[in-house]
């Protein structure tokens, strides 16, 4: 593994990781409220 | 041996009754006060609140069971009470001294709840500065403590002062509407004066004894007493405020006035326990400006280098709690107006959506300059260090982005127009700045705003600090990530849910815009703790800051007073013409709301007021630390 | 210069500038209601509707919400007199009213009976109204000025105005009870049927070919609950709160509700059975 190629994957890794647990929260607060959304994050209502 | 023990004792001893004292606060079974409190608050709706449940009962009919809701001990004497409704007033009944009295009252009311936000505030984060000094082994947090508190001490009496100078004016000018108000409160009114003698007590012993019992196991006994000193505090700002909140929405008592419910049904409103978080936070966020005023006068003023390094951290550390405090405000804040909301439809539109609804453009005003000065007083510390070099070229996009936040948070929606205005403009709303005026917008305005500003706070923590931990980068690039999505977040948030979704979605998504913000602020400072360990510190120059750094350190508490003040107009004003809304009105010469231009006059005299013996209070505890040279013996000089 | 006088000067400064920013701003004063005296004998046809304008635009603060912000229906542009055929018509509605006059009254006196569609409290799907009831505090409007109102909203679109003018018999000053608060119903219900409507049981509940989700069914409700439990729930609601659903019934009725009209609704409900 190269030098870039490693800090492409780490950037990588931390982003998808990051959006994953945002959408995460997104899911669960609305869901919390009353306010369920489908996976693509348009309102289930 | 024998002196382990005695070095174990008091120590635990402490811990243990800390421990009692609030066991006892919380537990229903020690506490029946408590247990009647929790069971009458239990899912009541605001209608009977207001209104009681009466007793219908048929002759031959036995009495239908119902649950007992409060223990007799405390509901019998209402039960034998004559229903008195509240005063019906007309002009004439209002004592005439020849000036506005709503002017006098508005001003020694509003100087009184300056100090008091002060006095109240101090302890709370001197307690915690003194820990972190005895838990550190750093004296200089421990000596920053008590200077602070010299500082609170004059003040504690000129807040006194204030406050029996305000129970005069509202008694000589206000005489029924405090007899209807002593009625309600009762006894509750001497309770509040009785815990001034333990506040006095605490505060007196805290302050004066803190050499006395400056080490080890006496130095436990001082926490626990500085920790009685801030229950006794903050009982006393909840008490006060049940007043505050119950002349805007009472409860236990019925539509004409007449005291329905025990003294905890009538303090426990639906605006009392937003409007105790609320100002809890912002008496911190007050205090800390406050005390940072302090700091950068003294800065200014300071002849040598220690000096100039001594205040110059401690004007540091004021912001720091400043800016910490404030963060989570507007949360609170929006928390109050929601239950304003709720509770009265109409108090909520008046304030937000009425004839008040300027006065919050104004308020974003205030707070732009509040977060700019506290990230440009950041900014300014970043000289104190060479490892800030790597971050200043972010400066520019941390101002640029609290500029356009702030410049969208006061744009109004609702423009006062004329009919040609109409015209020209189009409609009653700008095409392109009209959907800035509207919540979303300022949602994401805001939620940025205090990302960015904790970016600032974020990068000056790091700007003395050289990581080496081995995964430095995978942390770095996680940080990276957590701010872009959140920024991204929040703003998609606001975008989508709030201009394309229907209205539930849109409050609703304001949730998801409020967790980012915390999120960025809770997972970076743990990142950033376990990133730190290790690390190679650079020296950090204290005293090596510019002195107009420390003019934004008197904006802050300038700022934040005058907020405080027009804050304070708003929560009287959504009140419209009633002493105590719905149930007694007022009827003096005065009770018009007055406009947005007249308030912002009275404010600023009040600010003056305050700015002025606030100076003197610094004085004085200048004056209390200097000592006069002793005159010079003159010797016998030639002479005859 | 000294630090002093800089401070100051600055703090001033920034002060001052504070208060620039609130004097630029429209100067609006908030208006009081001022009590007048009126003359009731004295009231013409078109004095009557000036009044009712007055306090549609002042003391009764409808145009807080009633404008063109999308809070409430913007009765300033709205022909009432067909908006209200309109209402009467829609097979939601629920109230007693049978003509545009009655129907504003009811509009006034009890919002919560019909709520229109998408004005609604925010989450109650249109069940529940946001808006005050115009005779009770803090608005407080007599039944004369109430009158006066429904004048003013019939005439300004050219409408016939159906109101009688007060006479010096009627205007008795607004009876506010000194003691304990008894809300008088204009007309004490005949029979189960009429108790039932006019204390709006069927916003909530299903009875009477009615259907409401908002609240436990009541069609079945003799099978479930006994005389003694019916009584309770209307006098004290929240005492017990039928599974599944929140405390939202209104707990004044002890103090709306004659005795005879109570018991009356508790028979009724008592011999519901779901048939």
């Amino acid at each position: 593994m190269t030098f870039l190629q490693n800090t492409i994957l780490i950037w990588i890794g931390a982003f998808a990781l990051v959006l994953l647990a945002f959408y995460g929260l997104d899911q669960f607060i609305m869901a919390v409220q009353g306010l369920p959304l489908n996976l693509d994050m348009t309102p289930a209502q | 041996m024998y002196k382990k023990k005695q070095h174990i004792m008091p120590k635990w001893a402490g811990i243990l009754l800390l421990l009692a004292i609030v066991g006892f606060s919380f537990s229903p079974h020690l506490l029946p006060i408590v247990a009647a409190a929790d069971t009458a608050m239990d899912a009541q709706a605001i209608a009977e609140r207001i209104q009681p449940v009466g007793k219908v009962r048929l002759l031959g009919k036995p009495e239908p069971v119902i649950e007992e809701k409060i223990p007799d001990t405390l509901s019998h004497e209402n039960q034998e009470q004559e229903l008195i409704p509240a005063p019906k007033l007309t002009r004439s009944d209002y004592p005439n001294i020849g000036v506005s009295s709503r002017s006098v009252v508005w001003l020694i009311a509003q100087l009184h709840l300056f100090f008091a936000a002060f006095v109240l505030a101090v302890p709370l984060f001197v307690l915690v500065i003194e820990l972190i000094g005895f838990k550190t082994g750093d004296w200089r947090f421990d000596d920053m403590a008590h200077e602070f508190m010299k500082i609170s001490l004059s003040a504690y009496s000129i807040t006194a002062l204030f406050g029996g100078t305000l129970a005069f004016a509202l008694f000589l000018l206000y005489p029924q509407f405090m007899a209807y108000m002593m009625r309600v409160f009762n006894t509750q009114t001497l309770i509040y004066a009785a815990l001034f003698f333990a506040e006095s007590a605490l505060l007196y012993i805290y302050y004066y004894g803190w050499n006395a019992m400056r080490y080890g196991d006496a130095k436990w006994v001082h926490l626990t007493i500085g920790l009685l000193l801030n229950v006794v505090g903050t009982t006393l700002l909840v008490v006060a405020n049940s007043w505050a909140s119950f002349t805007m929405a009472p409860s236990g008592v019925n539509e004409m006035g007449a005291i329905t419910g025990n003294i905890w049904e009538i303090m426990k409103g639906p605006l009392w326990n937003p409007l105790n978080l609320h100002r809890f936070i912002a008496n911190i966020a007050f205090g800390g400006a406050i005390v940072g005023a302090y700091a950068a006068y003294k800065f200014l003023s300071a002849k040598t280098q220690a000096e100039k390094a001594h205040y110059d951290w401690m004007g540091y550390t004021s912001n720091f709690i400043a800016i910490l405090a404030f963060l989570p405000l507007p949360f609170a804040g929006y928390w109050l107006m929601a239950e304003i909301y709720a509770y009265s439809q109409q108090m909520g539109i008046t304030a937000m959506g009425g004839i008040l609804a300027w006065l919050f453009v104004v308020q974003a005003v205030l707070i732009g300059t509040i977060l700019l000065a506290g990230n440009y007083y950041l900014w300014s510390g970043m000289s104190r260090t060479q490892g800030s070099e790597r971050y200043t070229w972010l400066i520019k996009y941390i101002a640029f982005v609290l500029v356009v936040g702030f410049l969208i948070w006061v744009t109004p929606h609702t423009l006062i127009l004329s009919p040609a205005e109409v015209a020209t403009l189009g409609g009653s709303h700008h095409h392109l700045l009209g959907p800035l005026g509207i919540m979303p917008a300022k949602n994401i305005a805001v939620n940025l705003m205090l990302i960015f500003t904790f970016l600032s706070f974020q990068l000056y923590r790091r700007s003395d600090k050289i990581i080496t931990v081995p995964w430095a980068k995978a942390g770095n690039a996680l940080i990276v990530a957590i701010y872009v999505v959140a920024i991204v977040n929040v703003i998609f948030a606001g975008v989508y849910y709030g201009y394309f979704t229907n209205t539930v979605y849109k409050v609703g998504s304001s949730v998801i815009q409020v967790m980012s913000t915390l999120m960025v602020i809770i997972s970076c400072v743990v990142i950033d703790t376990f990133m730190f360990k290790g690390a190679k510190i650079l020296p950090s120059h204290w005293g090596k800051v510019s002195d107009r750094s420390q003019y934004a350190l008197f904006a802050l508490p300038i700022a934040f007073t005058w907020l405080m003040a027009l804050m304070g107009y708003v929560r009287s004003s959504v009140r419209t013409h009633w002493h105590v809304y719905t149930v007694m009105k007022d009827n003096s010469p005065e009770n018009y709301i007055p406009a947005i231009g007249h308030a912002g006059n009275m404010i600023t005299i009040a600010t003056l007021l305050f700015l002025v013996i606030i100076l003197f209070i610094f004085w004085l505890a200048s004056l209390s630390s200097t000592k006069q040279a002793p005159p010079v013996e003159q010797t016998a000089t030639g002479g005859a | 210069m000294p630090v002093l006088v800089k401070v100051l000067g600055f703090s001033l400064a920034l002060t001052l500038g504070f208060t620039l920013v609130t004097n630029l701003l429209p100067q609006i004063e908030g208006e009081a209601p001022v009590e007048k005296t009126l003359d009731i004998s004295a009231f013409t046809e078109e004095s009557f509707i000036a009044l009712g304008e007055e306090l549609f635009k002042g003391n009764g603060t409808c145009t807080l919400c009633h404008n063109n912000m999308g809070r409430a229906p913007d009765i300033p542009v709205m022909n009432m007199v067909e908006t209200s055929q309109e209402r009467l018509a829609d097979n939601r509605y629920k109230g007693e009213a049978k003509d545009a006059e009655s129907y504003l009254r009811e509009s006034m006196l009890n919002p919560g009976i019909y709520v229109v569609k998408g004005y609604g409290k925010k989450g109650s799907n249109d069940t529940q109204s946001p808006m005050p009831i115009v005779d009770k505090a803090p608005i407080q409007l007599s039944d004369i000025e109430i009158d006066a109102v429904i004048a003013y909203m019939q005439a300004k679109d050219g409408n016939l105005v159906t109101v009688a003018l007060p006479t010096a018999e009627a205007a008795s000053p607004p009876a506010k009870a000194e003691k304990t608060v008894q809300q008088a119903t204009p007309t004490i219900a005949q029979n189960a049927e009429q108790a039932i409507t006019q204390y709006g049981c069927t916003a909530c509940h299903s009875l009477l070919e009615i259907e409401s989700p908002v609240g436990p069914d009541l069609r079945d409700v003799g099978t479930r609950l006994d005389t003694e439990e019916i009584r309770q729930s209307i006098l004290e609601p929240n005492a017990v709160i039928a599974e599944g659903y929140f405390p939202m019934m209104p707990s004044d009725f002890a103090e709306r509700m004659r005795v005879k009209e109570l018991e009356m609704i508790v028979q009724y409900l008592a011999e519901q059975s779901g048939e």
